[in-house]
């Protein structure tokens, strides 16, 4: 399934389709569900977020496509596997303010690591230049799934030169830089007996 | 007091999308201003509570709930030309959410992060 700006007046009906699916196979039947819900919301976010993540310089605007499949293997568990064409998680969140003093220091004057930024990214440590709106709280809500709810339980994002493993917390620099965002994520749900 | 009820997934749409209406359809940003914006200052006009059921709905995004009530704290501040309290916002709004709690904690926090940015000490 994929998505343009100009086609974004299905986003809704698109999450709805790949959420109702996927619950469909783990519990045969698509009734509502809490994961069901939380997949809705991170695919709307990760839809929208595309669109925000237009380059500064044109404007342009970017395409994303996502595909929901089984696991090859585990037998209760759905994967997300989101991509866009975008700048980049790291590139659209210059200019933001980080909460922590030294770090924020680090990150004005150039040396902060991509891989500390995306982990302080991900756990919400950052606010916005005006503080008019929270925005970017989309990839903290996946982190608290992930986290603290157990309720996705498998997220690897690639962004600009870093890949991300959320439940291993494993942060790693990439050699040669993606230009975009791809976001992994699997639900794994057993039917109650 | 009396009680007013707003449903998203009756008044407004069980498919809610992001933020801006720009961004896709069934906005935060068209929910707080054609019903939450409207409903809450009728609520404050008359002295009544304007409830909000956040239940049976797909989902929400993160930027949906910000827009809808952080969004609210802003724009009651450009229209009254201060900010509004938390003892306000208190009295006529409340957020309730039977599926998913957490969507009703998540509403409310972007509240007082609104209030908090707008100059309102909140209570800790």
């Amino acid at each position: 399934m994929s998505g343009t700006y100009h086609d974004r007046q299905h986003n809704n009906e698109h999450a709805s389709q790949l959420m109702r699916t996927a619950i469909e196979y783990l519990m045969g039947t698509d009734q509502r569900h809490p994961y069901r819900a939380y997949g809705y919301g991170v695919l709307i976010d990760l839809m929208t977020n595309t669109f925000k993540h237009a380059d500064p310089d044109t404007q342009a605007r970017h395409n994303w496509w996502v595909y929901g499949y089984p696991h090859p293997t585990a037998r209760y568990t759905y994967c997300f596997s989101f991509v866009d064409n975008g700048v980049g998680i790291l590139t659209s969140v210059e200019g933001k303010h980080l909460k922590g003093k030294l770090d924020w220091v680090f990150d004005s004057v150039g040396l902060l690591s991509a891989t500390r930024k995306l982990r302080l990214i991900m756990e919400g440590k950052t606010m916005s230049r005006t503080e008019q709106e929270e925005r970017g709280e989309g990839l903290p809500r996946l982190y608290e799934y992930v986290m603290h709810y157990q309720s996705i339980s498998a997220v690897t994002i690639i962004t600009n030169d870093v890949k991300a493993n959320l439940p291993t917390q494993e942060y790693v620099d990439l050699p040669h830089p993606f230009q975009g965002t791809f976001i992994h994520f699997e639900l794994t749900l057993r039917p109650q007996v | 007091m009396k009680n007013d009820l707003l449903s998203v997934a009756l008044d407004y749409s069980d498919t809610p999308g992001g933020r801006y209406e720009e961004e896709g359809p069934n906005s935060g940003e068209r929910f707080r201003d054609t019903l939450l914006l409207p409903g809450f200052l009728a609520a404050r006009a008359s002295d009544t509570v304007l409830t909000v059921s956040l239940d049976a709905v797909e989902g929400y995004a993160t930027s949906f709930l910000e827009e809808a009530f952080g969004g609210l704290v802003r724009k009651l501040r450009d229209r009254d030309q201060r900010p509004p309290t938390a003892e306000m916002i208190n009295r006529y709004l409340k957020v309730e959410c039977h599926d998913v709690p957490l969507w009703a904690d998540d509403a409310r926090r972007y509240i007082q992060k609104a209030l908090k940015a707008c100059g309102e000490l909140v209570p800790a």
